[in-house]
Parts: structure tokens; sequence; C-alpha cells
């Protein structure tokens, strides 16, 4: 007949050896990458927070509307490809909302439309202000200030806008209201532009 | 005993080894790490800058007469911007004067100035009249006058393409006015108007500034216009370059002028 001895003191206390020492092991192995483990983790929130934004992203809550939108590529016959810093808004028209590419424009002092949009947005232009541009020739050209109202998430913005004489100028967003009531972060390396404002 | 694998990690990696395998691989990693960071953007933020103070030289007024050609545009309200076109204005204003219908315009109200151009905004208490200007005591005045014009009451002027050649020039809202004239700028030649039925023109006058070549129409109408449309004539031209109402009047019974305008979608025809 055979016996089995079980040791339970003994046993136990050769166990809680063995995990001690794996502990402090894996500890130690861990702390030998552990410059390299931080630096990869920075790099990863890094990434993770300003990470490429391939498509338009609003965030309007808790008191902070935030709208990013990627960099458009345009062909130039005499530069080739270049960043267009445009974003896609709703224009209040007189129907309703009309999404809307508007150019950003930081050198623009005021948001300026073509003619069309005066006539869409139900301006009168009899009644508004007239105003000058200057065009790179130095010839004066008129404009008719006035206001639109564009759609930023779910915010309706009013900003003063220039209506010109052509239906041939573009959509441009200017620094007049847009810039500053909010923070405008164009950057090119993560190729977004960020329209920010803080209640 | 043999020794486990976590045995021999514990023994072998001393405190010591470790931290001196973190100061080396920071060390390697220092330098590709450096390199990157600053061949990223900068984010440059500032406050306002200073203002700079604009520096006027000295008065240098021109040796030529001033002259005023156009008055862009013919009309507009207390606050609008006009346009005055022509030479020996001068470089600056310095002691020079403006007066936009009939009222001297402060220097506040000087947009941009030069010896061409002079941008400068109708001044409160201006009315319909006369736009001159004096410089170094020489005087010019422009032959028409600036309309001042409430859109509720004034009347309108506009010019339509019917063809691609051919269009109206019209009035609207014109009630009680017997005369007038339009005078337009054009680009190509022959260029020809022909009075509508029911409206005379009594003259046709040719002319040319320095900013191209216009033609003046004077024309009566010898039942007064009414509240509604009146075409005042027909215009033919090659279909080359835009044509533009460059200055306009119309006048009643008594010779007074009715206040105009016209909307920028209706003042000029293009291709």
């Amino acid at each position: 007949m055979a016996y089995l001895a079980y040791d339970k003191h003994s046993d136990t206390g050769e166990n809680s050896v063995d995990t001690t020492v794996k502990v402090q092991a894996i500890i130690k192995i861990v702390a030998l990458f552990g410059f390299a483990l931080a630096l990869a983790l920075v790099v990863g929130i890094r990434t993770l927070v300003k990470g490429r934004v391939s498509q338009v992203t609003v965030t309007d809550s808790f008191g902070k509307l935030e709208y990013s939108v990627p960099y458009k590529n345009t062909l130039y016959e005499s530069f080739g490809f270049v960043q267009e810093p445009k974003v896609t808004m709703p224009l209040k028209i007189l129907s309703g909302y009309v999404d809307t590419t508007f150019l950003l424009d930081s050198g623009a002092v005021v948001s300026t439309l073509p003619l069309q949009a005066a006539k869409d947005t139900g301006v009168d232009l009899s009644r508004a202000k007239r105003i000058t541009l200057q065009g790179f020739s130095g010839v004066p050209a008129f404009a008719y200030l006035d206001k639109i109202v564009i759609k930023i998430g779910n915010t309706d913005v009013e900003l003063p806008a220039t209506f010109t004489e052509s239906n041939a100028t573009t959509y441009i967003l200017g620094r007049k209201g847009l810039f500053d009531d909010f923070t405008i972060n164009f950057d090119n390396v993560q190729r977004v532009i960020t329209i920010t404002k803080r209640s | 005993m043999t020794q486990n694998i976590y045995e021999r990690i514990h023994e072998t990696l001393t405190w010591k080894r470790i931290i001196s395998f973190n100061v080396v691989l920071f060390l390697v990693l220092i330098v590709p790490l450096s390199v990157s960071l600053s061949q990223q953007t900068t984010e440059n933020r500032s406050s306002a800058a200073e203002e700079e103070a604009l520096v006027t030289p000295p008065p240098n007024y021109p040796t030529g007469i001033p002259k005023i050609d156009r008055v862009n545009t013919f009309f507009g309200k207390a606050g609008d911007t006009v346009v005055i076109l022509g030479a020996n204005f001068g470089d600056y204003q310095w002691g020079s004067n403006i007066f936009v219908g009939n009222t001297e315009a402060t220097k506040e109200k000087i947009v941009r100035w030069s010896n061409t151009i002079i941008e400068v905004e109708i001044p409160e208490g201006a009315r319909t009249g006369q736009v001159w200007i004096a410089i170094n005591g020489k005087e010019a005045r422009w032959e028409g006058s600036l309309l001042l014009y409430d859109v509720a009451r004034a009347a309108q002027i506009g010019i339509e393409k019917t063809t691609a050649t051919t269009g109206n020039i019209y009035a609207l809202n014109a009630a009680a006015g017997v005369s007038g004239l339009v005078e337009l700028s054009y680009v190509s030649e022959p260029i020809g108007v022909e009075a509508y039925p029911g409206i005379v023109i009594s003259a046709t006058t040719p002319g040319s500034d320095s900013l191209g070549k216009k033609l003046k129409i004077q024309f009566e109408s010898p039942i007064a216009m009414n509240s509604g449309k009146t075409i005042i004539g027909t215009y033919t031209y090659p279909g080359l370059g835009s044509i533009e109402i460059i200055r306009a009047e119309i006048k009643d019974q008594s010779g007074k002028l009715i206040p105009i305008f016209s909307d920028p979608l209706s003042i000029k025809v293009t291709p």
C-alpha cells in the first residue's frame, strides 16, 4: 500500500518565494525597457490625440464647439498640388441652408461672397453700405457690406460680409467675426483645419 | 536544484544594470528625438503689434491743373464710398479739400487718396449736388451731380441685355420725369442708341477720358414718365466688352433732379 505524504506548510512557503521572485523579475524586465516604453506611450498618445483627420468632425457639446476639416488639394498648372484651406459649411439662404465651400482666408479682413450670394441670401444691395475693396491692380472695386449666417455644428454664427459686384469671385471667410471669436488652427503637417470656440 | 528563468532574471538584472541600460537608451534616442522635434512646425503666438504711425511727406502738389473725369458711382447714401477718378490730385491729401454732395468730407472720411484716385465716404449731411476738389488753390468740378437717394422713394435706372449685341436702357419708378441724360462707358465700336417710342433723344455726344470711351445721351419724355418701367432707348454694339451706366439724371417739369439709383445687378452689361 502506498501513501502520499502532503506537507501543506512547506509547499506554501516554496510557492510564496517563487511568486515574489516572479514579480520582481517582471518588474525588472519592464524597468529595463522603461524609457523606451514611456517614449512609445507618449508618441502613441500624441498620434491618437492629433491624429490625421480624413473627414469633417464636429464637436458641439459641453460648451466647446470644435469643427475639424481636412485640407483639400488643388492642382495648379504652375504650382502642382497646393493645399487649399477650404471648408464646406451650411450658409443660410432664403429657402434654408445650402452647403457652401469657403476659402478660409486669414489675410482677408472680412468675408466676401459673390453677387449671386446676395440674391440667394436676400440681401438688398441698394440698402447695404457700399465700400471699396483693393485688388491686385490697385483699382478699387465696389462691395456691399451686410451680414451672413453660417452654421458651425448646430450653432448659427452671424458674420459681417461683403458682396462683390461680380459672380466670379470666390466665397471667402475672412477675419472679422470669425477669427475674433474662434481659434483657427491651420495644421499643414496633419493637414487639418480646426475651428474652435469655447463659451 | 536548478534555477528557473525568473530566478535567473532576478539575479542577473540588478537595479544598477537596469538604470545604466536606460541611461544608454536615453542617450541613444535623444539625438533622433531632438532632430525630429526641431523639424516640427513652430507655433507662434503674439499679442497685437503696435500700429505703425503713418508718415506723410511734406506737401509737393502737382503742377498740373486737377481734373475729375468720373465719379463712380453717381449715386449713394451717407456712408457709402464713392471713387473720384481723374488727374493731378496729389499723392497725399495734405491741405487739399474735397466736397461731396455740396458737403466737405473731413479727413476721417477719406478712404484713400492718390494722384488719380480718391476714395471718399459720403459725409452725413450731404445732399444731391456737386462734387469738387480744391488742390493747393486749384479747383476741379465734376460736371455731373452726385445723387443722394432713399431706396423707398428713389427712381431706378438700369441697362439690360436683350440679345448679345442689343439691349435697353430703362427707368423704374421715375414718375413725373420729363427729361434727363444717361452716360455710358463702352469698349467696342460702333455703338448706337435709338429712342424708344414715346421718348425723344435730343443729343448724343461721344467723348472719352483717361478711363476710356463714353457716350452721353440726352433725352426728353413729352409725356411724363409713370411709376412703372419706362424704356428710354435701345442700344446696339458689337457685343465685345462691357457697357456701363456711369452717370444718369432725370428731371421733373420744374427742372428738379429726381433722386435715382441703380441696382448693382443692372448698372452694367457684360458680353
